[in-house]
């Protein structure tokens, strides 16, 4: 149970102490705070956070009146914390007057018993927290009223520049049969054909913004993800293209999706933007495309997932990343990061929602320092035949002993029970210092290691590699990374170990576990092709997924 | 009819875009009369023109192209209509789309293909009383 922080602002020692034993009959004793001017209060209102304060109406010189006048000036007329007045008598004046100084209700001293502290208590906490969020709400108001006159600005935009290109490229025309006749003008009408292409270029985008800067209701359509990501590619590079490298990697033979499209394309310049901003200094952005089949075993992670075909789109970036604490919360609506004015905080609420209108779910992974990576899966639209899990292909593992390195319990289990169903035995370390201790002792028979990249706390993947390099030479060294292998191949990292990118497909695990394990492969091409392409592998248009 | 018969009335309030129109017409061949807005394009139809074919935009101050496309439809069903527009919706629906809705014979999005609308032009013509 939660621990109440109270701050007793009091020079009266019998004030205080009529209070803590009023306190004293609830079942977990509040935290007590006490200090005796008001600037002492201010301080420590300042350096942590209360859950109630409660203030002397008679401080020396004035200062219960300056304590609410500088406690509320920076809250527009909310203090940081909930106040009730200590009152020497119950005079309505002098109660009114500090209600709307900021205090949210009042104790007469002569009437503290257990009862009315606990009323007066409870009673400003519940006031205090309507105020609060009538305050966020109405800042939220103001964010979206500014997004919704932005819709409309482009909207506005878009009809002008038409006209404008109407004339640019009607008297380009015009110009141009004038010129029809005359053999030696053929300088010039090479300058007219870069004035006719050029504005046609410009109606392109224009066509563009305005399509996504159209309101409608989810109006949903079989689409080809894969047009619709080209198509918005061109967008994206006009926008965020001047400082960021967008890539593209599409699966060759993408499944098709049943999406609204308009809300789709929201989504992706959403977090375009979003990995935009991440990368203030320039950076690089993936999206990719993929078909993938989630399994039954996935339901352990993500209860509410439905197992069967999905398209997959991913979106990663080399920015900042995230504290696991803001990407536990991005999806709320109206959760930003940014400054005020700059985001409104939901973008990715929306995305969230269009994945779950979609009937698929959306994902994100991120580390501080290396980058975020968004996932969209989208379930495969029912057109055509039932579609059966694909054949699970055969394991290759001949009792091999692996040690899983992951600091996620649950994922470690899942790979470690994965490898086990592959053929394969498994031991398993829930970080880098773990593992070399189980490394280390010799006796311990271990074929290969399977290692996350980045683990919380301590040593690294990366480091743990370097270790083994002298301790145990030679043993097949598999890295596993949250982020995308093509975002990582992009940013040239690790080039000396083989790396799979989580959520496995079990058969890339098996082949690229049969390559750390130094065995000739059996199919060498198929190998090949996986290393340079592993999304255009149109051989295997279904994919298993791990979690 | 041929284009030396037949008279274009241009209504746009963009004077450029209203100038592009007027002038790869008249190149046509056809006669043509222009109107900054639907009130001015009324004003010379009960002066007395009688225009074959009538190329509106829709949005614009003074009466606009919705309004002038439904007294023209009521009074004056023989003119062939082409609307032209530049974007925008009404109660969420395109503005072209409403157009339509309201009967006139062909719609055409800006930035305009030039081409495109003499064609449409070329083929009212060829049906117009």
């Amino acid at each position: 149970m939660h621990t109440l922080k109270i701050l007793i602002i009091d020079d009266n020692i019998q004030g205080h102490e009529s209070l803590r034993r009023a306190f004293s009959s609830v079942n977990q004793q509040p935290a007590f705070t006490l200090v005796d001017t008001a600037q002492e209060g201010l301080k420590r209102l300042q350096e942590q956070k209360f859950d109630c304060v409660f203030l002397s109406g008679a401080l020396a010189k004035g200062g219960s009146a300056y304590f609410l006048q500088e406690a509320c000036a920076g809250g527009h007329g909310l203090a940081p914390a909930p106040i009730v007045m200590l009152m020497r008598h119950g005079r309505e004046q002098a109660v009114i007057e500090s209600i709307r100084c900021g205090a949210q209700d009042y104790l007469v001293r002569s009437n503290i018993t257990p009862d009315t502290v606990h009323i007066a208590l409870s009673q400003a906490m519940e006031i205090y927290d309507l105020k609060r969020r009538h305050k966020e709400a109405q800042e939220q108001l103001f964010q979206v009223q500014k997004l919704d006159a932005v819709g409309q600005l482009t909207g506005g935009i878009a009809h002008d520049f038409n006209n404008l290109l109407t004339v640019i490229l009607g008297n380009a025309r015009l110009l141009r049969k004038m010129m029809q006749d005359s053999d030696d003008d053929s300088a010039r009408k090479l300058r007219l054909e870069t004035i006719e292409t050029t504005a046609r270029r410009g109606a392109d985008l224009v066509r563009r913004l305005m399509v996504f800067s159209r309101q409608q209701s989810f109006d949903s359509k079989i689409v080809d993800i894969n047009e619709v990501i080209s198509q918005l590619t061109t967008l994206l590079t006009h926008t965020i293209g001047e400082t960021i490298f967008i890539k593209t990697l599409m699966e060759g033979d993408l499944w098709l999706a049943n999406i609204d499209v308009s809300q789709f394309e929201n989504v992706i310049v959403n977090m375009a933007v979003n990995a935009r901003d991440a990368m203030p200094k320039g950076g690089k952005l993936l999206i990719e495309t993929q078909n993938v089949f989630i399994e039954e075993d996935f339901k352990e992670k993500y209860p509410d997932i439905l197992p069967g075909p999905y398209v997959m789109v991913a979106i990663s970036d080399s920015g900042q990343g995230m504290e696991p604490e803001v990407a536990a919360r991005i999806f709320e609506p109206f959760f930003t990061t940014k400054e005020v004015g700059s985001g409104t905080g939901l973008g990715l609420s929306m995305a969230y929602g269009f994945a779950r209108e979609s009937g698929g779910f959306i994902h994100v992974y991120s580390e501080r320092g290396m980058g975020t990576v968004f996932r969209i899966y989208l379930p495969r639209a029912k057109h055509s035949s039932q579609i059966a899990p694909p054949p699970v292909e055969d394991s290759r593992g001949e009792g091999e002993m692996i040690l899983v390195v992951d600091d996620d319990e649950r994922l470690r289990q899942m790979t470690c029970a994965m490898l086990g169903r592959m053929g394969y035995e498994t031991c398993a370390a829930a970080n880098g210092e773990a593992a070399l201790a189980m490394l280390d002792d010799q006796s311990l028979r271990i074929d290969a290691v399977l290692t996350d990249i980045s683990m919380q706390g301590g040593m690294n993947g990366v480091d743990l590699a370097i270790n083994l390099e002298t301790l145990r030479p030679g043993i097949g060294i598999l890295f596993m990374t949250g982020f995308s292998e093509n975002a990582l191949s992009l940013s040239g990292l690790h080039k000396k170990y083989g790396i799979i990118g989580k959520p496995f497909r079990r058969d890339v695990l098996a082949r690229r576990l049969h390559e750390a394990l130094g065995q000739s492969a059996r199919a060498p091409q198929e190998d090949e092709e996986v290393k340079t392409a592993p999304l255009n592998d149109n051989k295997e248009k279904k994919s298993h997924v791990q979690p | 009819m041929s284009n030396h018969e037949c008279c274009v009335l241009v209504i746009d309030d963009e004077s450029g875009v209203r100038e592009v129109i007027f002038e790869s017409l008249r190149l046509c061949g056809y006669k043509m009369l222009q109107a900054e807005n639907g009130k001015n394009a009324m004003d010379l139809i009960e002066q007395g023109c009688r225009p074959n074919i009538v190329v509106t935009d829709l949005i614009m101050p003074e009466q606009d192209g919705m309004e002038t496309i439904q007294l023209l439809r009521q009074n004056f069903p023989q003119i062939k209509l082409v609307a032209i527009s530049g974007g925008g919706r009404r109660n969420n629906v395109d503005f072209l789309t409403l157009a339509d809705d309201l009967g006139v014979d062909a719609t055409l999005p800006k930035p305009l293909d030039m081409d495109e609308l003499e064609r449409i032009v070329q083929k009212l013509a060829a049906r117009a009383a």
